[in-house]
């Protein structure tokens, strides 16, 4: 067997440390993904992070994108740098919400885009000037720390049911007659199967509109979570949500009743 | 150990493989004061991220550009920074060298060591050791405290720690007088 052509190449590795302390390491796949991209030029490297299409078999995955403008931060302009850094913030822009079809709520989109993307420069003009190890998570999972950012926003510009909104469940007393309508409507599966696409949208869209604490249970359901458990350390909905499990089996009931309603109007059920 | 925030186990959550049930649990039983949050945040986490295939707006083409003419503005923090390149690895490597312990080199990392204190001789081999110049050390350790960083982060107020003596680092770091005699030393 020959020689490698190359000398090996030398990722920086990053600097983010987990609750536990331990340092955050990058997927094999994009260490391996970045250690071919870094025995290319930078002209190679640009025109492979221009292309958009994520079905092109060269695209190249976002958090090889990160670091790549980010291992040119203390190098001179250059309109190879130009070229990695606006492909980086085009990318990151066509992944803010626009107002359009389908749109869960709606609200001030262009506000959110401009924070966010607002965000992204703010933070690279760190990463210049030191090393900014927020954008370390962008180089673990990238779409997952730009859903991070944009939950942010989201809540800031208070557009997601904050946690401090009074609570529309209170404990005390249901009626029994309230309980049981909301369990009679709600008896069936939950209408997760089967569903088409469009319908799996309409079902997010429809959970989207509940109150939290309805969200919060149907995404607990959804995730196989107990109602309730006498084992003190496998998690329940009554535990994680601090309710009576009477409180929990109403509000699960009640925002049931209501996905199938709008399933029904959807044309889902 | 600091307390984490909600942003910090959201932020964790985040990074983690999967957002199935064990995950979620083990978060809950951690966190238990941040359950439904995390909870919420899965459902956020697995939805499909859509990418808008229409072209970008004349506007947000102009903000990239502008953006990144800000951007190579951008002094870089290793330009002319001889301790810039000092990171984890080799701040322990040169405390392990000069047999002190590593917060007496973040110090220097940091700027926070008045350099009038720091006597020549120690001056020279700090440098020596991260092949710069006295004078480029000198003046890398004259810089604020107040990096440039910290003008662009909005959510952050600036450093506003104070430099301390040589001496006094050494003391707070508890070395030995003895050691401290030696380093403290003028002379060649």
């Amino acid at each position: 067997m020959g020689e490698p052509q190359f000398k090996n190449v030398r990722i920086e590795p990053l600097r983010k440390s987990s609750l536990e302390g331990e340092i955050y390491t990058r997927p094999p796949e994009v260490t391996a993904e970045l250690d071919k991209l870094l025995r290319l030029s930078l002209a190679e490297q640009a025109t492979l992070c221009e292309i958009t299409d994520e079905k092109d078999a060269n695209f190249v995955r976002s958090e090889c994108l990160m670091h790549l403008v980010r291992a040119l931060r203390d190098k001179p302009e250059s309109r190879e740098f130009q070229r990695l850094y606006e492909a980086f913030l085009k990318r990151w822009a066509k992944r803010l919400p626009r107002a359009g079809k389908g749109e869960a709520v709606k609200m001030k989109e262009q506000d959110i885009q401009d924070v966010v993307l607002g965000k992204c420069i703010q933070f690279l003009a760190v990463d210049r000037a030191s090393y900014d190890e927020r954008l370390d998570f962008f180089e673990v999972k990238f779409e997952s720390a730009l859903r991070r950012l944009l939950d942010t926003a989201f809540k800031t510009e208070g557009r997601r049911t904050k946690r401090q909104k009074p609570l529309e469940y209170e404990e005390g007393d249901i009626p029994e007659e309230v309980e049981t309508a909301a369990r009679e409507a709600a008896e069936s599966a939950f209408p997760t199967f089967n569903l088409s696409e469009d319908c799996r949208f309409k079902l997010e869209v429809a959970i989207d509109s509940l109150p939290q604490e309805e969200q919060t249970v149907i995404q607990m359901i959804r995730k196989g979570f107990p109602s309730t458990s006498a084992d003190a350390s496998k998690p329940s909905i009554t535990q994680a949500l601090g309710k009576k499990e009477r409180m929990v089996r109403y509000i699960k009931n009640s925002a049931i009743k209501k996905l199938k309603t709008a399933m029904s109007e959807g044309g889902c059920l | 150990m600091k307390t984490p925030t909600l942003e910090d186990v959201l932020d964790a959550f985040a990074m983690e493989a999967s957002y199935d049930r064990e995950r979620i649990g083990k978060y809950i039983e951690r966190y238990p004061q941040f359950a439904a949050d995390i909870v919420d945040m899965s459902r956020q986490l697995e939805r499909p991220m859509k990418v808008d295939s229409s072209p970008l707006s004349a506007e947000v083409l102009g903000l990239i550009d502008t953006a990144w003419r800000a951007h190579i503005a951008v002094r870089p923090a290793t330009a002319n920074d001889p301790l810039a390149a000092l990171d984890l690895a080799k701040s322990r490597d040169l405390a392990r060298t000069f047999g002190l312990p590593r917060q007496v080199i973040t110090a220097f990392n940091e700027r926070r060591v008045a350099v009038t204190s720091v006597p020549k001789k120690f001056l020279a081999q700090f440098a020596a050791k991260i092949d710069s110049t006295v004078e480029a050390l000198v003046a890398a350790l004259s810089q604020p405290i107040a990096q440039t960083a910290r003008s662009y982060s909005a959510d952050e107020k600036p450093m506003t720690a104070e430099r301390v003596s040589f001496e006094q680092l050494l003391i707070d770091a508890n070395v030995p007088a003895e050691k401290r005699a030696e380093l403290l030393a003028e002379g060649e």
